[in-house]
């Protein structure tokens, strides 16, 4: 009896909106960029091609302090989904301005932005942790790791596609360049056309595919922006997927920067 | 995860993709937040799948992710339900009668989100004590007494229905 009690409750159930397919391709899609993640670091520091100095303008260091905006991203900010809601919302808005040629695949919507691993989010808040989520003494305290959310999605642009991936950092050493002393990087520190403190990079593999020659092509931009909150927002690019395509006819430096610094302003106007 | 473990991975999530759904939603009674509660399991569940095809019950794994899901959820700022009354941690005080499914969906509502997901899994899903208490990570004891609210407004039905 009471068991069709509860089936009176839940009544003829709606069609359903978990797309099982999807969740799979985003997963699959998070661990590649998490692997992607893992070789660049390497690749960057065993290269053997000069840095490229990447930003037009760029070099100051005396960015601007913004105040008085909403917080972002942190501990005192709204709850982090509503943020990266509102983070989505304004890369979609900021690549729609920029680039409207481009177009997010594979069914036109921006990345889902998704917190890491719960055990690598916030070590200090957890008490204990397993497959299932995470027991946590201090939903308030701090993160104390780097990212707060990230999301990846393919973008094309004049039939070419790139990897976008963006996400809300807490490490300001992204705004920095003393990590891009090794041979394969340029890094670049300076303002945001609406006067942010940013920092841009970019990463060359150390040799040529097979069969291809000329100049070793970027193969990745990242471009950090701080946010009011001491956040960072990082934007990066990776590709194309066509390695005889450059990443710069598909996205320039001066267009990441951009999409990257409306995002940013979008957020925090 | 290879192609296969994926296939078999689909197959097992669409065979009981209906029983989370309702499960789901008995817990938060939203539709819309039910779809978003399994989409977050789900997720879940691929990561860990080669260990969940380890498991001694693989479909308890798999609703101790669901339940921890909502749990998760409920735990949000603007998620934050408002009991009617406070959380009961023992005995039973003013049971209302559980006759037909508004009254049962009353009862569900003025319950805390863990003690919810404790008469969903007690009573609609028929886990036994020691299996509740082992998805949701808490003492038996405790599972006995916040299932006790839920128990005794389910006796008083079946008595209803001459059960």
């Amino acid at each position: 009896m009471s068991k069709e009690l509860f089936e009176a409750v839940v009544g003829t159930p709606p069609p359903s909106t978990v797309d099982i397919a999807a969740i799979i391709r985003r997963r699959r899609r998070v661990r590649a960029a998490r692997r992607l993640g893992l070789v660049m670091a390497p690749v960057a520091v065993s290269g053997v091609v000069t840095a490229a100095v990447l930003v037009a303008g760029g070099g100051g260091t005396g960015a601007p302090v913004h105040t008085g905006q909403p917080p972002l991203a942190t501990s005192s900010a709204p709850a982090p989904e509503l943020t990266a809601e509102r983070l989505r919302a304004a890369l979609a808005e900021a690549v729609a301005a920029v680039v409207p040629d481009a177009r997010w695949l594979p069914d036109g919507q921006p990345p889902v932005l998704e917190p890491p691993p719960p055990a690598r989010t916030h070590p200090s808040a957890i008490v204990a942790c397993d497959a299932f989520g995470c027991t946590v003494a201090a939903p308030s305290a701090p993160p104390t790791t780097d990212v707060s959310f990230s999301g990846s999605a393919d973008l094309e642009r004049g039939g070419s596609t790139v990897l976008a991936m963006v996400g809300i950092h807490t490490s300001r050493s992204l705004l920095d360049c003393d990590d891009a002393s090794f041979a394969n990087s340029s890094c670049t520190v300076g303002s945001s056309p609406h006067g942010y403190a940013m920092a841009t990079r970019a990463y060359r593999p150390s040799a040529l595919p097979d069969g291809m020659t000329g100049p070793i092509p970027v193969v990745t931009r990242k471009v950090a922006i701080e946010l009011p909150d001491g956040g960072v927002l990082q934007l990066a690019v990776n590709g194309p997927k066509d390695p005889t395509v450059p990443l710069d006819m598909v996205l320039t430096e001066t267009e990441l920067v951009a999409i990257a610094d409306e995002v940013v302003h979008r957020l925090t106007g | 995860m290879r192609r296969a473990d994926e296939q078999e991975f689909h197959e097992y999530v669409s065979a009981r993709l209906d029983r989370w759904r309702r499960s789901a939603y008995l817990m938060c009674q939203d539709w819309h937040t039910a779809d978003d509660i399994v989409s977050v399991a789900v997720g879940r569940l691929y990561e860990h799948w080669p260990r969940a095809r380890q498991a001694d019950n693989i479909d308890a794994y798999a609703q101790r992710i669901l339940t921890r899901a909502w749990l998760n959820e409920a735990r949000r700022p603007w998620r934050r339900e408002r009991p009617h009354e406070a959380p009961l941690e023992h005995g039973t005080v003013d049971v209302p009668e559980v006759v037909d499914r508004e009254s049962l969906a009353d009862l569900l509502r003025s319950l805390a989100p863990r003690q919810r997901a404790v008469i969903v899994l007690r009573f609609y899903l028929d886990y036994s004590i020691e299996e509740t208490a082992a998805i949701l990570g808490i003492s038996q004891g405790t599972v006995k007494s916040q299932s006790a609210r839920g128990l005794a407004a389910l006796r008083l039905n079946a008595d209803a229905f001459g059960a």
